[in-house]
Order: structure tokens, then C-alpha cells, then sequence
């Protein structure tokens, strides 16, 4: 693992909403490094600044501060004109399928709109599409034509990815890709999407607040807590031993459709402060049981406690090896 | 098997709609009994929203046509005038909705919104229904509830907005909660709490429960028993250990296939279902799964199946084809 | 009707969505319905009439009768004659003249203004779109009607191009503020989001995504401009600030004939159904289109 490169690499991304004293903080200071051909999973509840954090990644969202590295090429101060440019390399796939494709235009012609907008004229236009859409399980002779408003959900998501694909990116984020589809169709999109991965060599970044989800695609794992990385390791380690309070709780809290499974005895009560006043030193620690007042006087740091398994908690759980 | 409390028989809702006659719900029969509680379970589409909603008798609109009986503790409530269906919302039977946002009033405090319907429909004074509420609120696990009395729904997060939209509809103790997506859109640690409040509040006030998800994981730990839907119709239906670990029905076992779970090693491939949830105006005439099947003959394309029994008891699936019981009893 | 609760209110009110959910998919747009239809026969039929004008055998509205002064409808002159013996008839289709050219010019003004300002504004967001927005704000805080009416009163001599300028420009801040609203709607979708990301241009996006989203909404909120200009024009001409006599309008007619209300009430009333219907029919139209595409209702 050590001599591969990152195709991405995020230090210190901090992103903010409004000023003053009614500053958001939204991202605060998020870093993370994700190399060619792996998937890291960034799940975390509501507010935790893991959709917040793939946007300022595509910079939909303007990053405050830190640097965003594609492939070594710096992109958080590049001007609006050669970002466009940039932004090729990186597509994202987001959470509504509806709303992402423009009910207006033919599937077709949403598909080629990233060649429409980059290399028009190209002779091969119609041949690419038709690739495209097949592979992504869309009959192009049948559906080709149709508009974009008489689709389902999760022919959408595909028709989607189908035009992320059209640029032959290296990153693909997904945004709570699947949250919004029914169980048997999310099973599809799923499966497609690592199909997918594997021909295209992508390189994914997969945002979802779906702990079983995230787990089924992610080579790594990173858990969000109000706008921080709490904890990042590789999934199997992350999710069999936890190191974080706050990511046993999150595991606890998990839904296992399993009669005999645990009735969650152990809840985490109560909710999460509000990201306009953060509590001091560790995020977490006005919830968690083990808090001390070194939680509150210092900021925890990452620290590793396994292969790849670093943990930003001052009085992380043991680790127990299998 | 006397004291049912909810007896449901041959239920139909149909919408008349510019492209045909829609069954949303298509012949499903059930009972429920005192302080039990049960899971529906289906994907987009299945009915189990609409059912929930003709159970409660608010598919009294002219497009819905509604056929069968659904007796709620002895009365009926399909072909009932709205003012008697009034008379048992709230008492006999309530409901707690997925958007707590749309059952509550934004612009009315918290506190009045629970009493208004204590004062209302229990007659009770206006000191007396400000102190029981403030009494639900407590018991729903609102901190501080004197002052959150107070407070209007803008002010709470969405998991506090549930539990005011739960105080309200336990306010005046029906003895039947229908409880569709309660949790759906509130985060884990969130969605564990809320059903844990409601497995507690079930308890502490003897009612009974049902609980309509799109999710096998709500309903794996919380119910007695579980009924599978599939186009408007019951697919399979019995105890929530039967239909988890010995599901007759080709398509139970798909819906719990293909979830990914999180005890599974990561990049485990998903069994799929091929195609997509059934366009109700366009059915088949045989089983309305057997496009999407792959164990599917001749006689699923062309005869419907009705509810055959197991072994077991309670225990019953519509398939012609189905699986082999892991418990080798078929 | 015993009172209830609003929670048994709310569930009456989400049982009806519930079941309009459920037809929702599989339901076909209603008819537009023969009544849209005779509206927009009207309107195409006014348009011709004004445009043909000079080509129909009509008698010349300046022309004086003086044999048929005042008269009622008849068989010579259709709808009856004015107190200078001109015919009426041939008044008010060479009068819609300046309704039709007023409306139509003026609303070209302010949707060519109008309409791509707002929506760069809309999708740019940002200061540009605050500096603009307040502008047209400020604009609309005091009556286009009073405004209109204070220019035309100094810009002598009036003529029909002065009053499709002022008309148009006033009415630039409606077309900014209907059209920014709609298409901020349109600008917040997530596929505008996804153009963004795939390196389309402004240019493209406002082209290719947008506008085909607020046609619906340009094209009904243009006939129901055109009919509140046509409005305006009447007020303006009954005032006295439109096109001048013995040029014949809408409006100028109404004035003129309303000193001779007693001895010819037809003076008033034959011009007042062609504004009134011509008016009705526009709006008429406008919002059985806005209702068939299912546009959330407009205020101007």
C-alpha cells in the first residue's frame, strides 16, 4: 500500500458558511488521501460535513481553506477558467436521480453533454453514447430518444453515471448515490457501479450516510462527526473493531435486517451540537461517556492504532485483533 | 384468538386514474392482536402506504374506491361517515407520519399542539391538558419539556420533531399506532433512539403497533410478525423469525438478499432482482412478481397464487414455485 | 361539522395526497378545453384584423359621415357611428392597431432585457446578482403606472415608439423579478449542478438547461404581460399620454366617447368589450398554459 500514489489528496479542507458570529463551520479541517483504483467511504449522520466535504472536493462549494491535490495538481487556488478544464479528471454522481437529469433533454443527448461541451463535432459521438449506455444497462436503441422525465429512480442514477463516464474521469464522488432508491435497485446500482470501477480503473470517493452500504463498496472507511474525521481505516478493521466511541456507537445504532441481531441496548443519546458553536477540543466529547476534561482543554490528533487505522480520539477503544 | 383488535378482510382500495382502474390495495386480509406488534414490509409501490391510510379510513376521496372491512376494535371503519370516523382518530386508532414537518403546525407552539387535541377529544381543561402534555412531552424524552411546551416546531431538530409528532398521536392512549417510516430520514443513532421510544411507549401504554418500512432492518427486532407486500398484495406473511430465516416467497428472500449488511466483508457482490417494482396499471394476470423471477414457469405468468399455509402457523405465502423450507418441513 | 383536532385535520389533508401521489405517475394532462382554444382564435383573429387592416374593405376611420352621426348599430355602418360620423367598427379594428403594437413591442423590450438578465443573475448568484436585484427592486417599489405616466407627460411630442420605450422599459423589473424567481428554481437542480461539473459554459447552461425549464413560464407570463399592457395603453390613451387623436385607439375611443355617454352609450361600449375581451382572452390563455405545465402560480 505504501508505494502507491494518491490520485487525491485533501489537506486541511475547511470550509465555512457565512461570518462573524453566525460562521457555520462546516468542514474543519478534513485530511485524507485517496489512492488509484481504491474506494474510500466517508460516512457520517446529518451535518457531519461529508456531503459538504465531496462538493468542496468538485469545488460546487468554495473551500475557506486547505489544498485539494488531483494526481499532484493543486486545484483548490485554481482560477474558474483552467478548473474547468481540471474538473474532467473528477465527476460527481449525486443523491437525486430525478433532479440530476434535466427532464427536458433526451438521454442521449445528456449523456454526450460532457463531449458536447469539450470535444464537439467529434465523428464518434453516437458510437460513444451507445458504449455508455449499454454498459450501464440502458438500451440505447429503445431508450435513446426518450426524455430524461420518463424514467424511474434508479434508471436515472444509471443514465447518470452512464454521463459521468463520458470524459473517462479518474475520480468518481459519489453523493448518497443510492439513498434514494428502493432496496432491490440500490442492490444493482451497487454491483454496477463496481463493475464499472474495474473496467474504467476509477478511483471512487463514496459519500453516504448508509453504514452497510458504505462497508459493501469501501476499500477504506472514514467516519465524519461534525465536520471532522474521527476516525479512517480499512473497512473490514474499521468496522470490527472500532477505535472511536462515537464509530461503535454509530455501529450500534446500525439496522441489521436480523431478528436475532442486538436490539440496541446502547444508544448514543442525545444530538449533535450546532456547527455554529462547536464545542472545545473534541467534537464529540459533550456525548461521549469516556470524556474527560483533556477532551475539552485539547483537540485530539490523529493517531495510528493499526495498519492504515488512525483514530482522532485522546482514549481510543482497544483494538482487538481477531 | 377472541380479543383481536384489528380485523381486516378482503381489502381493496382502487384510484381511478386517466390511465385505469389502480389497485393499490388488492385483496389483503389480516388480524392483529392486543398489544402486538407488526412490520409491513415492501419497496415503492408495494400498497402498504395506501393500506395504512385505508385502515385509518382516509381513502374516502372520489377517485378511491374502497371494498372489504376493517374493523378497528369492533367497529368498522370502510363505508363510514367521516364524523364517526372521527370519533375513534385518536382514541382508538392514531397514526405518526414520516415527515414530521407536514404534521406539524410551524407556525403554533409545540405544547398547544399536543393539548389541542386532549381539550378536544377528552374534554379536558385547559390546566389540566397543558399539564398531561407537558407529561407526554416527558414521557417522549423531551429534555426540559416545561420550557419546550413553549417552543415552536422550527426549534427542534428532526428527531425531537418526531417525538412531539408521537406525543400527539399517543396523547389521548389509542389502543392501535399505525406507524409509517417513522424513521426514515433521521440518522441512525437517531432512528435507533425513536424506535426504541416507541418499542418503550408500547409497553408502558398496552397498545398495539404497526410499523410500515421499506426497511427489513426496522422490523427485524422490534415485531412479532411481518407482512411481506408485493404490488398491493400480501406475498408472505407470518412470525418475524419465519419470515427472516424460513421465507417460502422467492421474492422475501430477494428483498433480503440483496440489502447489504453490515456484519457482511466489504465488496461482497449483492443479489440482484432484475427489473424494477411493478407498474400497478399494467399487471399480468398471473403472480405480479414473476416478471422480476427467476424461478417463474408458465402457471406464474398466468395464474395468480393465493395465500397457501405452512406448517407453521400463521405462517402463509402466494407462490407456486416456492422455496424449500429450510426447516424441511414442506 | 363537530370541532376537531388539527391532527385529525392533517390526516384527512395527507389521506387526499396520498391518494393524488398514487394516480400521480400514469395520469395524463387534462385537455386544454374548447374554451382555450375560441381564446386563442380570438386573439390571432384581433392580430390579423390589425395587421390586414388596410387591406379589408373597411370604411376609413377618419372618414366623417355627416349623414350618420351618432347612429346606432345598422347595416351601413355595423356597429353605428361616433358623434363625427366615423364608423365605429373600422375605429376600433384600426384602433387595436396601437393596443396590439404597444403590447407587443413593449413586452419585446422587457423580455429581451428582462429575461437573460435574470437568469445569469440567477444562476451567477453572488454580488452580481444582488447589485441587480436591488436596481429592479428599487424600480418596482413605486407604481410602473405612475411612472410610466410622469415620462410620458414631459417626452413631447408623443409618438407610438416613445410609448412602447417607456412602456417596455418599466415593465423590465416585473420580467427580472418573475423570471429570476423561476429559474432559481431551475438554477438550485442538481443537473444544472452536474453541467457545472462537466465544464459546461454559463452560456451553455443557460441555453441548454435552463430555458427550456421556464419556457412554460416565459410563455404565459408573456401573454399575461401583453394583457396588462394593452390595459395599461387604455388607461394611458383615457388619459390622454397614449397616441394622439384622430389616430384612433382603444383607450383614446373610450375618452373620447365618454362626453357623449348620454346621446351614444355604443361609443363606450363597443370599444370597451374588444379591450375587455381581447384582455380576458390573453389571460385566459396565459393561465390555462401555466396550469397545464404545472407552473407554481405568479403574481405580477
Amino acid at each position: 500500500m505504501e508505494n502507491r500514489t494518491p490520485v487525491l489528496k485533501v489537506e486541511d479542507l475547511v470550509v465555512n458558511f457565512g461570518s462573524g458570529s453566525k460562521t457555520v463551520s462546516a468542514v474543519a479541517g478534513v485530511s485524507f488521501e485517496v489512492f488509484e483504483g481504491e474506494t474510500l467511504g466517508i460516512v457520517g449522520e446529518s451535518g457531519c460535513g461529508k456531503s459538504t466535504t465531496g462538493k468542496a472536493l468538485m469545488r460546487i462549494i468554495e473551500l475557506t481553506s486547505g489544498t485539494v491535490e488531483i494526481d499532484g495538481v493543486n486545484i483548490s487556488t485554481m482560477s474558474k477558467k483552467v478548473l474547468r478544464k481540471a474538473r474532467t479528471s473528477m465527476q460527481m454522481i449525486f443523491q437525486d436521480p430525478i433532479s440530476s437529469l434535466n427532464p427536458r433533454r433526451r438521454i442521449k443527448d445528456i449523456v454526450a453533454e460532457p463531449l458536447d461541451c469539450w470535444e464537439p463535432n467529434r465523428p464518434d459521438r453516437e458510437s460513444i453514447v451507445v458504449d455508455l449506455l449499454n454498459k450501464v444497462g440502458i438500451d440505447p436503441e429503445v431508450y435513446g430518444n426518450r426524455y430524461a422525465r420518463q424514467f424511474s429512480g434508479g434508471q436515472c442514477q444509471r443514465i447518470s453515471i452512464a454521463r459521468s463516464l463520458a470524459m473517462r474521469p479518474k475520480i468518481l464522488i459519489c453523493d448518497e448515490m443510492v439513498s434514494a432508491l428502493d432496496v432491490s435497485v440500490q442492490a444493482q446500482i451497487l454491483n454496477l457501479l463496481e463493475d464499472l470501477k474495474k473496467e474504467y480503473g476509477l478511483t471512487l470517493l463514496f459519500i453516504a450516510h448508509d453504514l452497510a452500504v458504505v462497508k459493501n463498496v469501501s476499500d477504506r472507511v472514514a467516519v465524519m462527526y461534525l465536520g471532522k474525521i474521527c476516525e479512517i481505516g480499512p473497512s473490514d478493521q474499521l468496522y470490527a473493531s472500532p477505535a472511536h466511541p462515537y464509530t461503535k456507537f454509530l455501529l450500534g445504532a446500525a439496522l441489521e435486517a436480523d431478528p436475532d441481531s442486538d436490539k440496541h441496548d446502547e444508544v448514543l443519546t442525545g444530538e449533535p451540537p450546532s456547527p455554529m458553536n462547536p464545542p472545545s477540543g473534541c467534537r464529540f466529547r459533550t456525548r461521549c461517556p469516556n470524556a474527560t476534561q483533556k477532551c475539552a482543554d485539547e483537540v485530539p490528533l490523529p493517531q495510528m492504532v493499526g495498519e492504515g487505522h488512525e483514530v482522532a480520539c485522546h482514549y481510543p477503544l482497544t483494538i482487538t485483533r481477531k | 384468538m377472541s380479543n383481536e383488535l384489528l380485523v381486516v378482510k378482503d381489502l381493496h382500495t382502487t384510484f381511478a386514474t386517466a390511465g385505469g382502474e389502480l389497485p393499490a390495495v388488492d385483496g389483503i386480509s389480516f388480524t392483529l392482536g392486543q398489544n402486538e406488534t407488526l412490520g409491513i414490509v415492501g419497496e415503492s409501490g408495494s400498497g402498504k402506504t395506501v393500506l395504512a391510510r385505508t385502515i385509518m379510513g382516509l381513502q374516502a376521496i372520489k377517485n378511491a374506491t374502497v371494498t372489504g372491512s376493517v374493523k378497528i376494535n369492533g367497529s368498522e371503519v370502510v363505508g363510514t361517515s367521516e364524523e364517526d370516523k372521527r370519533k375513534i382518530w385518536g382514541t382508538e386508532v392514531s397514526m405518526i407520519f414520516q415527515d414530521p414537518m407536514t404534521s406539524l403546525n410551524p407556525v403554533m407552539r409545540i405544547g398547544k399542539q399536543v393539548d389541542e387535541t386532549l381539550r378536544i377529544l377528552l374534554g379536558m381543561s385547559k390546566e389540566d391538558a397543558k399539564k398531561r402534555a407537558i407529561e407526554l412531552l416527558e414521557l417522549v424524552g423531551i429534555p426540559s419539556p416545561e420550557e419546550r411546551y413553549e417552543a415552536f416546531p422550527s426549534e427542534l431538530s428532526g428527531g425531537m420533531r418526531q417525538r412531539v409528532v408521537i406525543a400527539t398521536a399517543l396523547a389521548c392512549s389509542p389502543k392501535l399506532v399505525l406507524a409509517d417510516e417513522p424513521t426514515t430520514g433521521l440518522d441512525v443513532t437517531i432512528q435507533a433512539q425513536i424506535l426504541n421510544l416507541l418499542d418503550e411507549l408500547k409497553e408502558k401504554m398496552q397498545m398495539s403497533v404497526i410499523l410500515i418500512t421499506h426497511d427489513l432492518g426496522v422490523v427485524a427486532t422490534r415485531t412479532s410478525r411481518i407482512i411481506v407486500m408485493y404490488a398491493g398484495r400480501i406475498v408472505e406473511m407470518g412470525s418475524t423469525q419465519d419470515v427472516f430465516k424460513d421465507h417460502r416467497m422467492p421474492y422475501t428472500r430477494a428483498l433480503l438478499e440483496s440489502a447489504p449488511k453490515v456484519s457482511n466483508p466489504s465488496h461482497t457482490r449483492l443479489v440482484t432482482i432484475a427489473g424494477r417494482p411493478p407498474n400497478l396499471l399494467a399487471l399480468e394476470k398471473g403472480c405480479a412478481f414473476a416478471p422480476r423471477c427467476k424461478f417463474a414457469t408458465d402457471k406464474c405468468h398466468n395464474e395468480r397464487p393465493e395465500l397457501q399455509a405452512t406448517g407453521t402457523e400463521g405462517h402463509m405465502f402466494a407462490c407456486w414455485n416456492p422455496l424449500t423450507s429450510s426447516r424441511g418441513d414442506a | 361539522m363537530t370541532k376537531q383536532p388539527r391532527f385529525n385535520k392533517i390526516l384527512l389533508k395527507l389521506g387526499r395526497d396520498a391518494s393524488n401521489n398514487a394516480m400521480m405517475k400514469p395520469e395524463k394532462k387534462k385537455p386544454l378545453g374548447i374554451l382555450f382554444w375560441v381564446c386563442v382564435g380570438w386573439i390571432i383573429l384581433n392580430v390579423l384584423l390589425a395587421v390586414f387592416a388596410s387591406f379589408l374593405p373597411l370604411i376609413d376611420p377618419l372618414y366623417q359621415n355627416y349623414d350618420a352621426v351618432n347612429s346606432g348599430p345598422g347595416l351601413h355602418h355595423l356597429l353605428g357611428t361616433d358623434d363625427l360620423g366615423r364608423d365605429i367598427l373600422s375605429r376600433i379594428i384600426f384602433g387595436s392597431r396601437v393596443s396590439i403594437f404597444v403590447s407587443f413591442g413593449a413586452m419585446s423590450i422587457a423580455f429581451l432585457v428582462g429575461v437573460p438578465t435574470s437568469m445569469l443573475a440567477s444562476l451567477r448568484r453572488g454580488r452580481f446578482d444582488k447589485i441587480l436585484t436591488t436596481v429592479m427592486y428599487s424600480f418596482l417599489a413605486f407604481p410602473a403606472i405612475i411612472a410610466t405616466i410622469s415620462v410620458l407627460s414631459f417626452w413631447v411630442p408623443r409618438n407610438l415608439a416613445k410609448v412602447i420605450i417607456v412602456v417596455g422599459i418599466f415593465s423590465i423589473p416585473l420580467v427580472y423579478r418573475v423570471i429570476r424567481t423561476a429559474s432559481l428554481a431551475v438554477a438550485g437542480r442538481e443537473y444544472v449542478t452536474a453541467a457545472k461539473v462537466q465544464g459546461a459554459t454559463d452560456r451553455r447552461i443557460l441555453i441548454r438547461e435552463i430555458l427550456p425549464n421556464i419556457t412554460p413560464i416565459l410563455v404565459s407570463f408573456l401573454l399575461i404581460g401583453i394583457a396588462q399592457v394593452v390595459a395599461l395603453e387604455g388607461a394611458l390613451a383615457f388619459l390622454g399620454l397614449s397616441i394622439n387623436p384622430p389616430t384612433p385607439s382603444w383607450g383614446n375611443m373610450i375618452n373620447e366617447a365618454r362626453t357623449v355617454l348620454d346621446v351614444n352609450p355604443w361609443l363606450v361600449i363597443f370599444p370597451s368589450i374588444a379591450l375587455v375581451l381581447f384582455i380576458l382572452s390573453l389571460n385566459f390563455i396565459g393561465d390555462r398554459l401555466r396550469n397545464h405545465f404545472d407552473v407554481a402560480e405568479v403574481k405580477i
